[in-house]
């Protein structure tokens, strides 16, 4: 694993924000963290950084540890904090300048590219006297510029319009598809199940749930109505399928794989009506936030 | 070191470095300019008339006065040179961890493959090079003065350099205090205010000890004891030695009052430099 962290617990005080969490993602992978306000993203990400001082556990990038040898793991990862602040004294191209000396991996003319060419931004333009969005887009332009192995992008969507959020799902698969590692946080579930491999949810500063997303797109729920009792399951689904069914005639049935030997038997039914849909990672996270559920 | 970082850190205060020095030299050409409007026999009489106890509230002694030099010499104790000093100081110390913490950049900076340490070691180093040239200011400006301005009784501009050294000593005290106090805390607000805070009772603590009898002592816990730039000027012997011994009495010279507020300094960005390669980052407050 190029990024691993274990039992990670980091607590203030009597508050403890990251509990006993354990992940891993490898070369080349786009993981999402998804959780409310407090559920220990940031946390979890400004401790990959080194920020702060884990309470126990471990975590290493690259097998180095991310506290102790922070110096070696900042050469290898770029990272865009949740709140992103800029020097307010200097311009848009001052910023670009300072970001791509401080280290050598960073290209000033592909940050140039992204700021200006792919996010319209005014090199001239003072910070002080960008919007917040702006001030987003070129922080995530002197981000995405460097070349490194592995990119932490603390929520790199919250101030940015749809074009804009689109744009930078579009940067990440760029990075993907260039063998970078990807671990970013986010609110917006449809981001997250567009451009990861795996989505981490987690509560309370504890990992609850890991999805890899190409499993969860092969996974469907049906709604069926029946006007007759529902015959006996075929033993060939294996008990496999999670089957719920109302008073009323409601039919739930939520399946884990390959549709095409359960179409046969639905025909078979006396159904009044059916809806087959993909499960989707909004309906997941709902398991374990069911009253925080983002719509975006 | 990182490039960046140094002209980021110098790009920063350019402009408060460049506006202090301009009124520190124009501060210590006036004092010269203001010394020639009196000859020393004059200001002999003058200071004939003055009561006695009054000279313990003066910055120099009645002989000194008398001196073309010793007047020159009250420019490096004046209230604005010392504000300017202390400006530049509390502004960069503070400015060093709990600034940047407080706009939330600290953490883009951190984020680089630069070091905690590389960080503070650009800022301290700038601090006390931009002070060295606030100094250095004020001494050219003692310099130009004396060779542009016609005197009663000619002073050596070398006179002057251990006051201009021991101003540059409580910049370096300020500027480490300011520092350690700043990686202590998170607002820069705050760092300004306990370093303020300190300064008056410290000032508070050397006037009472100066001024009210049976409490000297209380001179002891005061950090401007050890600045006292215009009593080195002229006095023989006293500049350039570190502590005087006379019989039973004991006296530290120009060199021991700098050595305690560069130590002092130098020992308090020590200590920002541990705790803040320890602390947690906050997030952007």
């Amino acid at each position: 694993m190029y990024v691993e962290t274990h039992s990670l617990t980091k607590s203030y005080g009597d508050f403890t924000a990251l509990d006993g969490f354990s992940f891993g993602a490898s070369r080349g992978e786009v993981v999402g963290l998804l959780g409310p306000n407090g559920a220990g993203k940031t946390t979890l990400l400004r401790t990959l950084m080194g920020f702060l001082k884990p309470t126990s556990g471990r975590a290493s990038i690259d097998g180095l540890d991310c506290h102790r040898q922070s110096f070696e793991v900042h050469k290898r990862v770029s990272y865009l904090p949740g709140d992103a602040r800029l020097f307010r004294t200097m311009r848009a191209r001052e910023v670009i300048d300072f970001f791509t000396t401080v280290r050598r991996d960073n290209s000033r003319a592909r940050a140039e590219k992204l700021a200006y060419d792919r996010f319209g931004l005014d090199p001239l333009r003072a910070v002080t006297a960008m919007s917040t969005g702006m001030r987003q887009k070129l922080a995530l332009a002197v981000t995405l510029a460097v070349d490194t192995p592995l990119v932490i992008l603390d929520e790199p969507t919250s101030n940015l319009d749809p074009t804009m959020r689109a744009d930078v799902a579009a940067l990440v698969a760029e990075a993907k598809s260039a063998g970078r590692t990807v671990i970013f946080s986010s609110h917006v579930i449809s981001e997250v199940e567009q451009v990861c491999d795996r989505a981490i949810i987690l509560r309370g500063g504890k990992l609850v749930h890991t999805q890899t997303l190409s499993e969860l797109k092969r996974k469907h729920r049906i709604r069926a109505q029946l006007t007759g009792p529902l015959p006996p399951l075929p033993a060939s689904f294996g008990g496999q399928i999670s089957l719920t069914q109302g008073a009323a005639g409601d039919l739930l049935i939520e399946t884990p794989g390959e549709l095409s030997g359960m179409l046969g038997w639905l025909a078979t039914l006396p159904l009044a009506e059916v809806r087959i849909e993909p499960v989707g990672l909004n309906a997941l996270y709902e398991q374990f936030h069911p009253f925080e559920v983002s719509q975006d | 070191m990182n490039r960046a970082l140094w002209k980021k850190t110098i790009l920063e205060s350019r402009w408060l470095l460049a506006g202090g020095s301009v009124f520190m030299f124009a501060v210590q050409w006036l004092r010269v300019w203001i010394a020639s409007f009196f000859s020393v026999q004059s200001m002999e009489g003058i200071l004939s008339f003055m009561p006695v106890e009054v000279e313990g509230l003066l910055p120099v002694s009645y002989t000194q006065m008398a001196t073309t030099a010793g007047r020159i010499a009250i420019g490096y104790d004046d209230p604005i040179v010392l504000l300017l000093v202390t400006v530049w100081a509390v502004a960069r110390g503070s400015d060093t961890i709990s600034g940047e913490l407080n706009r939330g950049t600290m953490e883009m900076v951190l984020a680089q493959p630069v070091t905690r340490l590389g960080v503070l070691f650009s800022q301290g180093v700038w601090t006390l090079v931009g002070g060295a040239i606030l100094c250095g200011a004020a001494l050219l400006g003692t310099f130009v003065g004396l060779q542009t301005i016609t005197l009663d009784q000619p002073a050596d501009f070398r006179l002057f350099i251990p006051a201009a050294l021991n101003l540059y000593a409580i910049t370096v005290f300020l500027a480490g205090l300011s520092t350690m106090v700043s990686s202590l805390t998170n607002y820069r607000a705050r760092t300004i205010g306990i370093v303020g805070g300190f300064y008056a009772v410290s000032m508070v603590l050397k006037i009472i000890g100066r001024a009210a009898k049976g409490w000297e002592e209380l001179t002891y816990a005061s950090f401007f004891t050890p600045f006292e730039p215009q009593a080195l000027v002229g006095v023989r012997g006293r500049a350039w030695t570190f502590w005087i011994e006379s019989g039973d009495s004991f006296a530290l010279g120009g060199l021991g009052y700098d050595s305690i507020l560069i130590g002092l300094g130098l020992v308090f960005y020590v200590v920002a430099a541990v705790v803040f390669c320890r602390r947690d980052l906050p997030a952007p407050l």
